[in-house]
């Protein structure tokens, strides 16, 4: 062993107080930037939860982007069974769509941050479906290809132990659903980073390894008949959804680093 | 009166009729009433067409109005209200005149605008008008970005008609939209008689059709049954339709059955989707059973020894969460290697969430050095990023050797992503050279990432010359990255040369 003057510290420590979760921290759920510069805008509201971050649009009523990081930690069997949840954190004169907005309206209330990247705790499941976290997806896409590749990147992050920064949202219209008029995008999009192994923050990670980064991009139609197409179909690039969405990602690294993901196109092998 | 009456009632039946057979004309039908109202002086009149056997396919230019209505919007750089006044566009112009707006789509480049607007018109067409919809989408639905259509298509002919969904497959050309199509009416047909999907499928011959066909049916199949699914995925799929069918079908029977579902993957051949049934497994049953899954994974045969490490990792992880004591003698059991190696990592995380304090003092306790420091690094690093200003202090009290100066590092890298100004004040304080050193490294390429000037200016006010010459280059290395000629413009400054040795 060597000379870690460990035994008189532990008091130094004792007082600690536990934690649910390592990375269920609100400054860890967008660590590699803000996709749109949300602040305080009406048009582009920065949501920050211990749980993600979004970039919420009240005009349309569902985030331009939602940001959380998850690990194999984050895992666990919470669950939340209760009705959507409006926001009443959106100051006073932002659109705050209700659980009713999407009931008969023939689309489901599609978790942007999924319940079950969530669920060490039920409250942190809970956070989840809070509606400023959701958009209207189609059955199909929901629950057949959407629910897929959230399996898939928990999957990922047990199999190999490492964490997995994330990005979604929704672009395009194809009208209005409720009372508050919520739109419901063309498309879904996401983006998985699975950070390399390495020392430092995520951020620091990344910088020094960014071949080493693998960088799932998906587009998905928000259309009917794609239940069973494998997430694989989609894939893309992440400059792409940029051109797409007008969002900027990976701000928070370097220009080479960022380059390099944003240009990756997945394989769709782990 | 009862004359101009008559007279006026004749005059105006003839007008009706006029104008009835006007908007009737099939020539016409594109400048309908709705742009009449726009640019009745600039309606096009299809005087020189070809003898017309097919009334739809005279091609008739949209109004002018409505074109520079729709570049006006094309136009506009934010994408949201682009998109939003795109879809109010085409419904206006889909319930005024359709065909006018098939030419206008079909002027369109490939891309997201339309995209958008086949994915609207087409399946609106379809309900009333399914083969027309279709003659559209294999004419004009010819890019990747565009093919999501067939689905919808195929999915709402499917419920319309199965049998002529069925036969319309064959009108689908090799491009696109065969996949979607295929995918489309397969699940919609699977999902209302299992059976006869199958059936048909089978009856298929070999090649792409039979392919997706099956896939599909077994996806389905997977939903209702799974472990009968994993039999007729392994006879009747192969390649990645085979694995990707058999990890779908395993993620139904992990959660209610882990260990019925390890002796499927047994069976499994090596695969990436093995190795994430795997880790999906083990982590179920280590819930109820981790003494039982573990004594599974550490029995996996050679081949598949890097996912038998990563089993041992995620069982010790959510056993440590239910019985700390009994999961920590487990790993003592472990022999040295790589699944040692993996339990390692998830273990001090999973520690330390819970207790820093235990955490390290498992890590401290380890007999193997590796294995010691990266207990000590995953620890210090997971409890950075709770309590970071406590991370550091115990870093900093327990002395920094070179492994010390490294965890101090750790500590550091985290604190700039929470808090950057805060990391940076508590390490004007630090008088270690180590870990000066280590803090200044951690930290600069975060302070040159916001402002190149300002991290130098940081990094010279730092105390020690050796964490300031560290500091500038890794500035000077971040900066390059960022800005190569500003960077190396620097480089070339005395103070430049001085930090990064150049000449």
């Amino acid at each position: 062993m060597k000379s870690i003057r460990f035994v008189s510290l532990v008091l130094l420590v004792a007082a600690l107080a536990a934690s649910s979760s390592a990375h269920i921290i609100t400054s860890y759920q967008m660590v590699l930037g803000n996709p749109s510069g949300a602040g305080t805008s009406a048009s582009n509201y920065l949501i920050k939860r211990p749980q993600y971050a979004l970039g919420y649009v009240s005009s349309s009523g569902i985030p331009k982007w939602v940001s959380w990081s998850l690990t194999s930690g984050d895992q666990g069997s919470g669950r939340y069974d209760g009705n959507f949840i409006t926001d009443t954190s959106l100051p006073a004169g932002m659109k705050r769509v209700t659980h009713a907005d999407y009931t008969n309206s023939g689309y489901d209330r599609g978790h942007m941050c999924p319940n079950a990247d969530r669920n060490i705790t039920l409250d942190h499941a809970k956070q989840t479906f809070i509606l400023t976290n959701i958009q209207p997806q189609t059955p199909d896409n929901n629950q057949g290809i959407w629910a897929n590749f959230e399996t898939y990147c928990r999957s990922l992050a047990n199999s190999t132990g490492r964490e997995v920064l994330i990005m979604s949202g929704g672009y395009g219209s194809k009208g209005t659903i409720g009372t508050n008029a919520v739109t419901v995008p063309s498309y879904n999009w996401k983006i998985a980073i699975l950070v390399p192994a390495g020392s430092g923050s995520p951020i620091t990670k990344c910088n020094a390894n960014p071949a080493g980064t693998r960088v799932i991009a998906l587009r998905v139609p928000n259309n009917a008949g794609i239940r069973t197409t494998p997430w694989t179909t989609y894939i893309t690039t992440a400059s792409s959804l940029q051109g797409s969405t007008g969002l900027s990602f990976f701000t928070a690294l370097n220009s080479t680093a960022r380059t390099t993901l944003l240009n990756d196109r997945d394989t769709g092998t782990n | 009166m009862p004359r101009r009456f008559l007279v006026s009632l004749a005059l105006a039946t003839v007008l009706a009729a006029v104008l009835w057979f006007a908007v009737r004309s099939p020539g016409r039908r594109a400048a309908s009433s709705a742009d009449a109202e726009e640019a009745p002086s600039a309606r096009p009149v299809a005087t020189t067409a070809a003898p017309v056997a097919r009334p739809v396919a005279v091609p008739i230019p949209p109004p002018p109005t409505l074109k520079s209505e729709l570049a006006d919007i094309l136009a506009l750089a934010e994408p949201d209200e682009r998109f939003r006044r795109l879809d109010e566009f085409w419904r206006r112009w889909f319930a005024r005149d359709r065909e006018g707006m098939f030419l206008a789509i079909a002027g369109l480049p490939p891309g997201d605008e339309r995209a958008q607007a086949l994915a609207y018109a087409l399946p609106e067409l379809a309900r009333t008008e399914p083969n027309e919809a279709l003659e559209h989408a294999i004419r004009l639905a010819t890019d990747e970005r565009d093919a999501p259509v067939f689905a919808s298509l195929f999915d709402l002919f499917a419920r319309q008609d199965l049998g002529r969904a069925q036969a319309w497959l064959a009108r689908v050309p090799p491009g696109v939209g065969f996949e979607p199509a295929w995918r489309a009416y397969m699940d919609v047909h699977a999902q209302s008689d299992l059976a006869s999907a199958l059936a048909w499928a089978a009856s298929l011959p070999a090649g792409a059709g039979r392919a997706l066909a099956f896939e599909t049916a077994l996806y389905v199949q997977t939903e209702r049954d799974p472990s009968a699914a994993f039999d007729l995925i392994m006879k009747n799929l192969e390649g990645e339709a085979r694995d990707r069918s058999l990890y779908q079908a395993l993620t139904r029977i992990i959660p209610e059955d882990p260990e019925g579902a390890s002796v499927l993957i047994a069976l499994m051949p090596a695969s990436p989707q093995r190795a994430l049934a795997i880790a999906d497994a083990v982590r179920a049953w280590a819930d109820g059973e981790p003494e039982k899954a573990l004594a599974w994974a550490t029995a996996l045969p050679p081949d598949a020894a890097a996912e038998a490490a990563l089993a041992a990792a995620n069982i010790l992880q959510i056993w440590a969460r239910a019985d700390p004591a009994k999961a920590l003698e487990a790993f003592a059991a472990l022999p040295a290697g790589q699944m040692r190696d993996a339990a390692v990592e998830r273990l001090a995380a999973e520690l330390t969430t819970a207790s820093p304090e235990k955490a390290l003092a498992w890590a401290a306790g380890l007999a193997s050095g590796a294995e010691q420091e990266l207990a000590m690094k995953i620890s210090v690093g997971t409890w950075a990023m709770q309590n970071p200003a406590w991370a550091a202090d115990w870093t900093l009290a327990v002395g920094v050797d070179p492994d010390r100066g490294a965890l101090f590092g750790e500590v550091l890298s985290h604190w700039a992503v929470q808090d950057l100004s805060a990391a940076t004040t508590y390490v004007q304080a630090v008088t270690d050279p180590r870990a000066l050193q280590a803090a200044a490294v951690a930290l600069a390429p975060y302070l040159a990432q916001q402002d190149p000037q300002a991290a130098l200016r940081w990094a010279r006010e730092l105390p020690q010359a050796a964490a300031r010459d560290e500091a500038l280059r890794a500035v000077y290395r971040h900066w390059l990255a960022n800005d190569a000629p500003a960077a190396q413009a620097w480089a070339a400054t005395p103070e430049g040369r001085g930090a990064t040795g150049g000449p």
